[in-house]
């Protein structure tokens, strides 16, 4: 008696298919859905869909199966040992022979199955979709969106298996759990919660489960519609999650009892919850001193700070509380300035705006094209627009600091809270000078210290301010198993 | 999920710490300069120790097995509390739109600027009361380092010499004695605040007040060390000109009093939105978060019109005369008397049993 069919695992790696086809077919079939009936007619879904193949087994008992496939995402190799010769070769009966395999009861089901890569074999005894998916996928490469010189060079892929199998090659612990979650009404597709058990929080997880639930998209696209299904719509700029490429930092994650989600054909994951002080760290500052690290942060800090307060500061001081400045400070701008076509305010706006262009310019157009739209603005910036008294020099050094300090944070979300809050505060500086910039300050801690996502206050441990909870900053209590006490819901906690 | 509201005992400590600061060397600072003599420094000491005991006995009115009464007279001090806090959010406010309207911020009207302050008192407040301690306590963290600076800064100019001789207690007026004692003011939050704690506030409240009457005693004293006793009551704003003698050639700021605006802009906004806070639950109003509006709007209305009231100087020193006396009898002497009573009590019923 041959053993049951479908029992190996799916085959990973090599298997080097063209991704985009096989959507563009998927939803083709899709589209079927619609037209198809109700009744498991073979023929019904080959007239409606030509790409599906058929293949005609005779068994040894003179048999005859029909068995239907959409070649492209099937394992061809796997079809055949699995499948097609145990069913030329063995007498067993069919149901016994196909007992992984699902039988089937409705056109809708048949579709479906057939989208994800399983084979249909029509037989009296019933219909059965046999899961034969060949995973697509391209090779691991290195990160290309995150740092890695000395830690592990590998990223995430496409398939969800795949991502799975990444991050537990980094954390092999059998507490690690990946809970699935399909989503979408009308493009089901798989996501996973994962977590690691005894170390994150229960409550935070069932909140985290139960937001997903109640998502309801027709589809989901990238990982990011897991951030919009959990926090919902988020005007703030301060993203309480991050994203990564790398299995390596998002199993850290996971040690630290916070949650990964991700997306079946999204190379990234989301990690959350993340507090403020956590994206100004890095994995890969624990491979130097402790005093080389806090430096390095340090610098992130204010650097950030520089980047956000910076341009508000400069208008409020050279627009309303000019009185502050030292006499030759205030000749040597005021004598730069004379020639120049816009008031302060006017121009610092244009010039930031013009950056923010070049910015979105160069993340468009990756790539040769990137740096090349760099010199360009660049020279605009710097020489012809101060050449055609657009822009002061003074303006285009904080023009240059502003955009180098924008983007020396080593999380990518932090530099749209960045680019959008420097307008709020460049407004509020031109109109009412040190108060409307100390104004802005307080608004933006108002906004920082409420926010408070699936139970963890984004500013702790400093708002609110946790002493206990600093010591978490040093090597060995981030190492820790278990997830600090502020990030769980219940925070803070009586020590 | 509905949660009563859970406040960290150190962000606590940092709206202990802002309130104890205050406005005090600001808006107070050339009356007592003007009344209390070299005996300031005596009445600031005691200031100083007198805080640590308002503080204790606002901690220890939150333990109602000490002192069994404590509870109906909370409930009884509530309405006495709605004058006291909307006087001093409204002093507060008044004081710092004065200094920024006349020394600092001449090109600002004053009207803007206390909306700004009541905007973003609003604003914070509609949030609850667990979200303002946690604002007030990153602000005070936030504030602690400029102050530093600001305090060190004028060092260099201060000399031992304008401390000598040392007649104690000379030329001070009596009315002007409980000003100097309320100027450590820290514990009276406490009431409001303390309750909800979540965790031993003993610690950190003492850490803010002693904080905060230790940077008090600094700025009492450091005027005196700078420009000495008779120059400086002649100054209007004593603290503010000291920091205005701070001059660095390292940096591309002539006056670093500049940062003394916006710091002190963030103690009021501070100032203002804990007091009102205060008073709103003291009307019994639930602040987590606040739901309803007809209390919030007028209550601030009234804070910003007393705002841009100009008030002779003195009629405000009068103002605040009286608000500190009536502070030290609702967060002192009752309080005080509370707790001998409930220990009395206590005792009696010990010895009885």
């Amino acid at each position: 008696m041959g053993r049951p069919l479908g029992s190996h695992a799916n085959a990973e790696g090599d298997a080097k298919t063209d991704i985009g086809a096989i959507e563009h077919q998927g939803m083709r079939i899709l589209g079927l859905i619609s037209r198809m009936g109700r009744e498991l007619d073979p023929d019904e879904i080959k007239r409606a869909h030509p790409e599906v193949s058929e293949l005609d087994v005779t068994r040894p008992n003179g048999e005859r199966l029909r068995v239907l496939q959409l070649p492209a995402m099937v394992d061809g190799q796997r079809l055949q040992a699995e499948l097609i010769a145990h069913l030329v070769n063995s007498t067993t009966p069919v149901p016994s022979l196909l007992v992984r395999a699902t039988k089937l009861r409705h056109g809708e089901d048949a579709e479906r199955h057939l989208i994800d890569g399983a084979v249909l074999v029509f037989h009296a005894s019933g219909v059965y979709a046999l899961q034969l998916r060949s995973i697509p996928t391209r090779t691991i490469d290195e990160p290309t969106t995150e740092r890695a010189i000395f830690g592990p060079k590998d990223s995430f892929v496409e398939p969800l298996e795949m991502n799975i199998a990444l991050i537990r090659s980094h954390l092999r612990d059998p507490q690690l759990i990946a809970q699935r979650v399909t989503l979408g009404t009308d493009v089901p597709t798989e996501t996973a919660v994962l977590y690691k058990e005894g170390s994150a929080d229960p409550m935070q997880l069932e909140e985290i489960l139960s937001r997903l639930r109640r998502y309801r998209p027709p589809r989901i696209g990238f990982v990011s519609s897991l951030l919009r299904a959990v926090y919902g719509g988020l005007w703030s700029p301060f993203l309480p999650a991050d994203f990564t490429e790398r299995p390596y930092r998002a199993a850290d994650f996971l040690f630290r009892g916070r949650f990964a989600l991700l997306v079946d054909g999204s190379p990234y994951a989301l990690l959350l919850p993340v507090t403020f002080a956590e994206l100004f760290m890095d994995e890969e500052e624990y491979l130097q001193s402790t005093s080389a690290r806090y430096f390095v942060r340090a610098i992130r800090f204010i650097a950030f700070v520089i980047a956000l307060l910076g341009p508000g500061l400069y208008i409020a001081v050279l627009t309303v509380n000019t009185t502050v400045m030292p006499g030759l400070l205030a000749i040597a701008v005021s004598s730069n300035r004379q020639s120049l076509a816009f008031p302060i305010l006017t121009e610092t706006l244009l010039m930031l705006f013009v950056l923010d262009i070049m910015a979105e310019a160069t993340t468009a157009m990756k790539g040769v094209l990137g740096p090349a739209i760099s010199i360009v603005g660049s020279l605009i910036v710097g020489q012809a627009a101060v050449r055609a008294n657009l822009a002061s020099n003074l303006g285009v050094i904080l023009l240059a600091l502003t955009a180098l300090a924008t983007y020396i944070t080593p999380r990518y979300v932090l530099t749209y809270a960045v680019r959008v809050w420097k307008y709020i505060f460049l407004l509020v500086s031109g109109v009412l000078g040190l108060v409307g910039w100390s104004a802005g300050l307080i608004w933006l801690m108002i906004n920082l210290s409420v926010k408070r996502e699936i139970g963890s206050p984004y500013l702790a441990p400093l708002a609110p301010f946790l002493p206990s909870a600093w010591s978490t900053a040093s090597p060995q209590q981030r190492r820790s198993t278990s997830v600090p006490f502020y990030v769980r819901r219940t925070a803070p906690r009586r020590r | 999920m509905k949660r009563s509201p859970a406040l960290a005992p150190w962000s606590i400590a940092g709206v202990s710490f802002i309130v104890t600061i205050c406005m005090t060397p600001v808006a107070l600072g050339r009356p007592v300069f003007q009344a209390a003599g070299y005996g300031t420094l005596l009445w600031m000491l005691l200031a100083f120790g007198w805080s640590f005991l308002g503080t204790h006995l606002s901690l220890s009115l939150n333990d109602a097995a000490l002192n069994p009464w404590a509870d109906t007279v909370r409930k009884g001090l509530r309405f006495l509390r709605v004058p006291f806090y909307l006087m001093a959010a409204a002093a507060m406010l008044h004081a710092w739109v004065d200094l920024l309207a006349y020394t600092e911020l001449p090109a600002t009207p004053r009207l803007m600027v206390a909306l700004v302050t009541a905007g973003l008192a609003f604003y914070a407040i509609r949030l609850g009361i667990e979200n303002v301690t946690r604002v007030i306590g990153l602000i005070a963290i936030v504030s602690i380092v400029p102050l530093t600076i600001l305090v060190l800064g004028a060092m260099p100019d201060a000399s031992l010499r304008w401390l000598l001789p040392f007649p104690f207690g000379t030329g001070s007026i009596p009315w002007l004695w409980p000003t100097i004692l309320f100027c450590p003011r820290g514990y009276d939050i406490l009431p409001v605040f303390g309750p909800l704690a979540k965790g031993d506030l003993r610690r950190p409240v003492f850490t803010g007040v002693a904080l905060g009457a230790g940077y008090l005693v600094i700025t009492m004293v450091e005027p005196q060390l700078v420009f000495g006793l008779t120059s400086a009551s002649q100054l209007p704003s004593p603290f503010l000109a000291v920091v205005e003698t701070i001059t660095s050639t390292y940096l591309p700021f002539q006056r670093i009093a500049f940062v003394s605006t916006i710091i002190w802009q963030m103690i009021v906004f501070s100032i203002v939105t804990s007091y009102s806070i205060a008073g709103i639950a003291s009307l019994g109003v639930r602040v987590h978060p606040l739901t309803p509006l007809r209390v919030l709007v007028p209550w601030l209305a009234v804070v910003v019109g007393l705002a841009v009231v100009v008030l002779p100087e003195d009629v405000f020193a009068v103002i605040k005369n009286t608000w500190s006396l009536y502070g030290i009898i609702l967060y002192f002497l009752l309080p005080a008397l509370l707790l001998g009573f409930g220990r009395r009590r206590a005792t009696r019923e010990a010895a009885l049993a």
